[in-house]
C-alpha cells in the first residue's frame, strides 16, 4: 500500500518539489512563440543568388507520332459510330442484322405481311454533342446540328469487323432509301424508313444482312457520332430520355396492332475509309487525334539547361491551330516518355497498346488539362516542373520526351471520357513555325546558388 | 518493519521525470532565442546551475561536497557521494528592432553531469554533457516583385524565411584530485560536437491557381555544418583558507573539424566540403569570500578572445573579445527552529558579458540581474535550486536590435551512496 512507503510528513516535505515540477511543466511546455517576422532579417542573407530566372527552350531533337490501340476495346467495340467527313477523315457506318429466328409468340410469322406491317425504320441515336453541332464555319457556336443526307445500301455480304478502319465494302447498287434530315438539331435520333417490301424480302431467306449508312452529296461537312451497340456512356453522352431503349442501330417494325418489334444489330463499326495524314515531322505542325488515336511526342534540346538548378516552374506550351482543329472539347495530358519508345524496331512510328503506354509514360499532377476546346482554345500549357527537375537531376538513364495523350482511363488524375468516344483532332503549330511564339516550347523559371555553379566536391 | 520514505530516491525519480520532460520540451517547435543568435558563432550558453545563476554566475571557487558545482572540476575532489546534477531553463525573450517586435519562448537543458568519488574526499571522476553555444532563431519577411515582360508578367508575392538551428555541445570526461590540503586540481577531455543548420526558404504564395496552389515551387537552400573535435580543460582550486577561496581554469585553443553539406531543395546534387575552425583559448577565474557564518561574496571572470578565431572568413571580420564578469552574494541555508523562510538560502547577483562578435557594427553587451533560492532534500541528500534572471541583450541604437530575456533556471542535485 502507498501509505507503507509514504508518510504524511514525508509528503509535506516533497510538496515544494512537486509544486515546482508542476510550475516548470506549465510554465515551459505550454509556451508558444509569436510567428517569425522581420526581426533579425538584416543579419542574414535572405535572397538566392539566382532566383526565378527565366529560360525558354524551343529547339527539339526528336519527334514521334504514336498510334495507340486498346486490346480491351477493339475498334469494332468502340461506343460511337461515325459518319461524315472532316479534316481529311471520312467514315460511313456498317451494321449487320440477323433476321433469323425473329418470329416469337408475341410476333408470329402471320403478322409479317404487307397488311399488318405499318412501317419499318432503321434508327440511330445521335450523341448529344453532335446534335447541337453547328456548321463547319460556326464550329459549334450555333445550336443547329449539321444538315445531312443519309443513304442506305445493303452490303453484298455481311462485313468483317477485322477489316476496319478500311475501305467501304461492296454494296448492292440499289439505294434502299435516301433521306435528308429535315430539321437537324431538333431530334436525338435519326429515323430512316425502309420499304416494307424490301424488309419482307429479307425474311424470305432469313440470314445475316449487312447495311451501309453513308452520307450523300447534299450534306454539310462534319463527322457526326451515333451510339453503337457497345455504348456504355449513354447517360452522359445522350439525351436521358433515350437511355432506356437499345442505343445502337436498330430496325423498328410497327404493326397494325400497335406493337413494335425491335431488331438490334449484331455488329456495327465505323469504316474511316479515309484518315487524315499524320505529319512525318513536327516542322510544320503535329496532330493529336482521338478515336483513331495518334499521339505526338517531342524531345526538347536540354543543352541550354544549366546544371544543378532548382526548377520553380516549367511549362510545356503548345499552340493549337483553331482553324484546322475540330471536335468536342476534350482533355489533353502531357506525359514523360523515354525516347527509346519514339520509334519501333523498323525505325517507324510505333503502335502501342494503351496498357503499354501506361507502362512507358510517367504523369505527374498538373500535367493535364481538361475542357480544352479545339476550335476556341489556342495556347495549351502543362505543368512539367517535376519532369524537368528530374531531367536536371539526371534521374533517368537515356533521355526523355513529352507525349501528348488523351485522358486515357488509367490516368486517374484527370477523369474524363475515354478518348475512344469523341473524335477530336488538335492540330498544333510546328517546331519550325515562322512565328516563334507559335512553336512548342518549355518555359522555365529556375533558382540556383553560387556553390552549385562553382562546383566543388559532390 | 515499517519502511521509511527515502527522499533521495524520490529526488532521483523526480530528476528522471524532469529530464524526460525537458528533453520533450526541447523538441517543441516553438523554441527560439534572441535574434542575435542568427549570426556568427552563436550565443554563449552558461552551463551554470541555478545556484550559480542566482548569485551572478560565480562558481569557480566552490568547494561543497554536499552541493557540488561542476563549473570548476577541481572542486569535485571533495565528493563523498555520487552526485547527479541536472540543469534546465525556460526563457521568454522579447526582441525588437526599430519597427517590429516579437515574443518567443524556449526551453533548454544545457547541463547534465555526474560526479563519482573514487577515493572519498580525495579523488573523483566526472562525465556528462553541456551545451556551449546555441544558434536558434528564425525570421520571415514578405515581399513582392514582378517577373517577366511583355504580356506575360507575373506579380510574385513571396515569403522569405530564414531559420537557423543548432547547438555546440561538449561531453566532458574529467578527473579531480586533492593534491594537498585545500589544493585540488582537475582536468577534462571534452568531446565537442554540434551542428548549425541554416535554411533559407522562399515560398511563392502568389500567383496561385484557383485552387490556391502556388504556381511557382518554393525554393529552399539548406547549409549544414557538423562540428567535431576535442578540447581539454585544466582547473585549479585553492580552498585552504576558510575566508577566501579561489579557482581558475584554462581551456587551450583547439580545433574543430567541420563537415559542410549544402543542398538546394529538389536538386539531386549536394555540395560537400570540409574545413577547420580554430576556437581560441578560454580562461576562467573566480573567488569566494566568507563574510560571516552565512553570507558569502563571490565573483567570476571569463575571457575568450574570438579575434583569434580562425576558419570562417564570413565571421572573422566581426569577431570580438568575449568576456564575462559576474558578482553576487549568497546566504547559506540554516536549520534554526522556527526559522521559516529565513532558513532558506538566498542568492542575488549581477553579470556583464560582451559577446564574441559584433552585430550592427558594434559589440553586443548582455547585462543580467538575478535572484535565487533552493530547497534541500531530506538528510541533505540533494537540493532543488531555482533562479530567476533578467537580461538585456544588445542595444537598439547600437546594434539595431535588442532583447529582454526573462529566464527561470532550475537545477536538481541528487546525492546517493551507491557503494
Amino acid at each position: 500500500m502507498l501509505e507503507q512507503f509514504l508518510t504524511f510528513r514525508s509528503l509535506l516535505r516533497i510538496l515544494p518539489v512537486i509544486l515546482l515540477i508542476i510550475l516548470a511543466t506549465v510554465f515551459f511546455v505550454g509556451c508558444t512563440s509569436d510567428l517569425p517576422n522581420d526581426i533579425g532579417v538584416g543579419l542574414v542573407e535572405t535572397e538566392f543568388e539566382v532566383e526565378l530566372l527565366p529560360l525558354e527552350i524551343s529547339n527539339t531533337t526528336m519527334y514521334s507520332a504514336m498510334t495507340i490501340v486498346d486490346a480491351n476495346v477493339p475498334f469494332d467495340q468502340q461506343e460511337v459510330l461515325y459518319m461524315g467527313s472532316q479534316g481529311g477523315n471520312t467514315s460511313s457506318i456498317l451494321t449487320n442484322f440477323d433476321f433469323r429466328d425473329i418470329y416469337t409468340e408475341e410476333f408470329p410469322d402471320t403478322l409479317f405481311t404487307q397488311g399488318h406491317i405499318v412501317s419499318v425504320n432503321m434508327r440511330g441515336m445521335v450523341l448529344d454533342y453532335y446534335q447541337g453541332l453547328g456548321t463547319a464555319e460556326g464550329k459549334g457556336s450555333e445550336d443547329k446540328g449539321l444538315s445531312k443526307d443519309f443513304l442506305i445500301y445493303q452490303l453484298t455480304a455481311p462485313f468483317d469487323s477485322t477489316a476496319f478502319p478500311g475501305p467501304e465494302p461492296a454494296h448492292e447498287p440499289e439505294i434502299l432509301n435516301i433521306i435528308s434530315d429535315p430539321d437537324p438539331g431538333t431530334s436525338f435520333k435519326v429515323v430512316i424508313p425502309i420499304y416494307t417490301t424490301y424488309f419482307l424480302q429479307c425474311l424470305e431467306e432469313p440470314g445475316l444482312v449487312g447495311f451501309l449508312m453513308t452520307e450523300g452529296n447534299n450534306t454539310e461537312e462534319g463527322l457526326v457520332g451515333y451510339a453503337s451497340r457497345d455504348m456504355k456512356h449513354g447517360g452522359s453522352t445522350l439525351d436521358p430520355v433515350y437511355v432506356d431503349v437499345p442505343l445502337g442501330m436498330i430496325f423498328q417494325v410497327t404493326f397494325d396492332t400497335g406493337d413494335v418489334l425491335v431488331i438490334e444489330s449484331v455488329a456495327d463499326i465505323s469504316t474511316f475509309h479515309e484518315e487524315s495524314d499524320i505529319p512525318e515531322t513536327s516542322d510544320d505542325g503535329f496532330v493529336m487525334r482521338t478515336v483513331l488515336r495518334s499521339y505526338p511526342a517531342l524531345r526538347f534540346d536540354y543543352s541550354t539547361l544549366p546544371k544543378n538548378i532548382f526548377i520553380n516552374r516549367a511549362i510545356l506550351q503548345v499552340v493549337n491551330d483553331t482553324l484546322s482543329s475540330f471536335g468536342r472539347l476534350d482533355g489533353v495530358i502531357a506525359a514523360e516518355v523515354d525516347t527509346v519508345f519514339f520509334r519501333d524496331s523498323n525505325d517507324e512510328f510505333p503502335t502501342w497498346d494503351v496498357s503499354e503506354l501506361e507502362d512507358i509514360s510517367t504523369i505527374f499532377f498538373g500535367m493535364g488539362e481538361l475542357g480544352l476546346d479545339p476550335v476556341k482554345d489556342d495556347v495549351f500549357q502543362f505543368n512539367v516542373t517535376t519532369s524537368v527537375q528530374r531531367i536536371v537531376n539526371d534521374a533517368y538513364e537515356g533521355s526523355r520526351g513529352f507525349i501528348l495523350t488523351g485522358p486515357e482511363g488509367y490516368i486517374t488524375y484527370y477523369p474524363a471520357l475515354n478518348p475512344d468516344i469523341y473524335f477530336v483532332e488538335y492540330h498544333f503549330h510546328g517546331t519550325n513555325n515562322p512565328d516563334p511564339n507559335l512553336r512548342p516550347k518549355l518555359l522555365i523559371n529556375y533558382t540556383t546558388i553560387d556553390e552549385f555553379q562553382e562546383g566543388g566536391a559532390k | 518493519m515499517k519502511q521509511t520514505f527515502n527522499l533521495s530516491k524520490i529526488s532521483l525519480m523526480a530528476l528522471s521525470f524532469l529530464v524526460l520532460g525537458w528533453l520533450f520540451a526541447d523538441v517543441l517547435p516553438a523554441s527560439a532565442q534572441t535574434p542575435f543568435a542568427l549570426d556568427n558563432i552563436g550565443q554563449k550558453i552558461d552551463a551554470d546551475d541555478a545556484r550559480m545563476v542566482g548569485r551572478g554566475g560565480w562558481g569557480m571557487a566552490v568547494v561543497d561536497s554536499m552541493h557540488p558545482g561542476f563549473k570548476n572540476i577541481a572542486g569535485l575532489a571533495s565528493l563523498h557521494h555520487i552526485a547527479l546534477k541536472y540543469t534546465g531553463y525556460g526563457e521568454q525573450v522579447k526582441s525588437k528592432n526599430s519597427e517590429d517586435s516579437r515574443e518567443s519562448f524556449r526551453t533548454l537543458s544545457p547541463d547534465v553531469r555526474v560526479g563519482i568519488p573514487v577515493i572519498k574526499g580525495r579523488l573523483a571522476v566526472t562525465a556528462g554533457f553541456k551545451v556551449g553555444r546555441s544558434m536558434q532563431y528564425d525570421s520571415m519577411m514578405d515581399s513582392s516583385w514582378s517577373l517577366g515582360g511583355g504580356t506575360a508578367v507575373d506579380s510574385i508575392s513571396l515569403s522569405r524565411q530564414f531559420k537557423r538551428a543548432g547547438t555546440m555541445l561538449t561531453v566532458p570526461l574529467g578527473v579531480a584530485i586533492e593534491l594537498a590540503d585545500g589544493i585540488s586540481v582537475g582536468g577534462t577531455v571534452g568531446l565537442s560536437n554540434g551542428t548549425i543548420r541554416e535554411t533559407l526558404f522562399h515560398r511563392y504564395y502568389g500567383p496561385a491557381t484557383i485552387d490556391g496552389d502556388q504556381i511557382y515551387s518554393s525554393s529552399e537552400r539548406v547549409q549544414e555544418d557538423k562540428f567535431s573535435g576535442t578540447n581539454t580543460t585544466y582547473s585549479l582550486l585553492f580552498s585552504r583558507w576558510d575566508w577566501l577561496k579561489f579557482g581558475a581554469s584554462l581551456t587551450p585553443e583547439y580545433t574543430l573539424d567541420v563537415d559542410r553539406k549544402v543542398e538546394l531543395g529538389g536538386v539531386g546534387t549536394r555540395i560537400l566540403s570540409t574545413y577547420e575552425m580554430t576556437v581560441p583559448a578560454e580562461y576562467r577565474a573566480g573567488v569566494e569570500f566568507k563574510l560571516n557564518n552565512r553570507w558569502r561574496l563571490g565573483g567570476d571572470a571569463q575571457l575568450q578572445d574570438f579575434k583569434d578565431f580562425k576558419g570562417r572568413e564570413d565571421w572573422v571580420g566581426a569577431m570580438e573579445n568575449e568576456y564575462t564578469l559576474g558578482l553576487g552574494f549568497e546566504r547559506l541555508r540554516a536549520q534554526a527552529r522556527h526559522g521559516g523562510l529565513g532558513n532558506l538560502p538566498l542568492r542575488f547577483g549581477v553579470q556583464y558579458r560582451q559577446w564574441g562578435y559584433w552585430v550592427g557594427e558594434n559589440p553586443v553587451e548582455e547585462k543580467t540581474i538575478s535572484i535565487g533560492t533552493g530547497f534541500p532534500f531530506n538528510h541533505d541528500l540533494g537540493q532543488l535550486d531555482v533562479a530567476f534572471s533578467y537580461s538585456k541583450v544588445g542595444e537598439l541604437a547600437k546594434n539595431g536590435l535588442e532583447s529582454d530575456v526573462f529566464r527561470f533556471t532550475l537545477s536538481m542535485t541528487g546525492l546517493e551512496r551507491w557503494w
